[in-house]
């Protein structure tokens, strides 16, 4: 999933700052499980904006809503209605529903209300970590399920470095060392054999190195 | 009932293995209760979540208690142990936006201790009550 959190309520209301109706979207997928944008942090962003505004002057009124997913149009539709009767949207989504927002809804300002931390996975209940990087040329068939783009501090491919101490990246005792685990996988799985290959360089160009990215299916192109 | 009528009462979610019955008692007992205390019967204080107390606040309560199990005594285990950590965040948040955090509270009785929960309302609301609500809120 994605990972969020929330932007401090100091910056949402700099960002909403002269607009007098708010409508508060969150997402009912990624950001809904990671209880950085569903429907209830939706309800507690709204209610401070709402109770930090009872001691002002201004007017400001400030409307909930939560779709399915923010990013996908057809549900980004479900908000037709709503947005024509406000002066500007604060997204409880990642990134890409922020955007889809602000593309769906070119007259009305979008802001994020999030800060979107990456693509990982709940650790334990209330503690989530960044698994994949999204590179764009997955080698987990080569590091026994575990990531090193993402999890190794280095992003090395042939490691581990000289920092691995008792299972611990340098960077941070509390870290697990990406390579220790990948050798630890592998040899559970009786592949040990697997880390004398050298892994040549990586091409960036599939990662983000190579621009904006774009996924096409051809079959189903309309 | 009006938000400047709710403004001085003080709304106390009680849960109903154990808060509850200390209230319910005290009141039936004649104990020195504030008057503005109105209750809302949770099944567990751990279900009482972040939007419920600032709906409250916002509808214009002055103080929000919510009332769980003593430690250890929860029936469904971990109820009061994540009450006390929601509310210990959602003062945080409260923090974050100017907004007195003392206005809300956590605290624990056993069904029998009327007495107890009779205290900590009177001192709660007292407390309130000493603070000019609406200039903590505008400063
Ligand atoms: S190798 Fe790339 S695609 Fe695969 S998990 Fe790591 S970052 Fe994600
Ligand atoms: S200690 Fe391990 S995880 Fe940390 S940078 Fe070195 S190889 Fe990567």
């Amino acid at each position: 999933m994605i990972v969020a959190e929330r932007k401090a309520i100091s910056d949402i209301l700099q960002m909403i700052e002269g607009a007098g109706r708010v409508l508060v979207v969150g997402c009912g997928t990624c950001v809904t499980v990671c209880l950085a944008g569903g429907e209830k942090e939706v309800a507690v962003c709204a209610s401070l904006l709402r109770l930090q505004n009872q001691g002002e002057d201004r007017d400001l009124t400030v409307a909930e809503a939560t779709i399915e997913r923010q990013c996908e149009w057809e549900f980004a539709r479900e908000l037709d209605e709503l947005v024509p009767d406000c002066d500007a949207i604060v997204s409880l989504a990642c990134g890409a529903g922020v955007q889809t927002l602000a593309a769906q809804f070119e007259d009305t300002p979008v802001f994020p209300g999030l800060n979107t931390q990456f693509i990982g996975i709940p650790e334990e209940q209330g503690v989530w970590t960044e698994h994949c990087l999204a590179c764009g040329e997955c080698v987990l068939d080569k590091t026994g399920g575990i990531c090193p783009i993402a999890r190794c501090a280095k992003t090395i491919l042939n490691g581990p470095c000289g920092g691995s101490q008792d299972g611990k990246c340098e960077i941070n005792p509390e870290t697990d060392c990406a390579w220790q685990l990948i050798f630890d996988r592998l040899k559970r799985l009786g592949r040990l054999h697997m880390l004398e290959e050298i892994e040549p360089p990586k091409n960036w160009s599939h990662s983000s190195d190579g621009g904006p990215r774009k996924v096409k299916r051809e079959d189903m192109i309309l | 009932m009006t938000t400047g009528e709710l403004r001085t009462s003080v709304i106390a979610f009680c849960c109903e293995n154990s808060a509850l019955q200390a209230v319910e008692d005290a009141r039936h007992f004649g104990m020195t209760m504030p008057e503005c205390v109105q209750t809302i019967r949770v099944p567990c204080a751990g279900k009482v979540e972040e939007d419920h107390i600032l709906k409250a606040l916002e509808s214009g309560a002055a103080g929000v208690v919510l009332f769980a199990c003593h430690t250890e005594n929860c029936q469904y285990l971990q109820g009061n142990v994540r009450a006390e950590k929601r509310l210990t965040r959602l003062r945080g948040l409260l923090d974050e936006i100017g907004y007195p955090a003392d206005a809300v509270l956590y605290a624990s009785a056993a069904p029998a201790e009327a007495a107890r929960a009779a205290r900590i309302l009177r001192t709660f609301a007292d407390d309130l009550a000493s603070v000019d609500r609406e200039e903590a809120i505008e400063q």
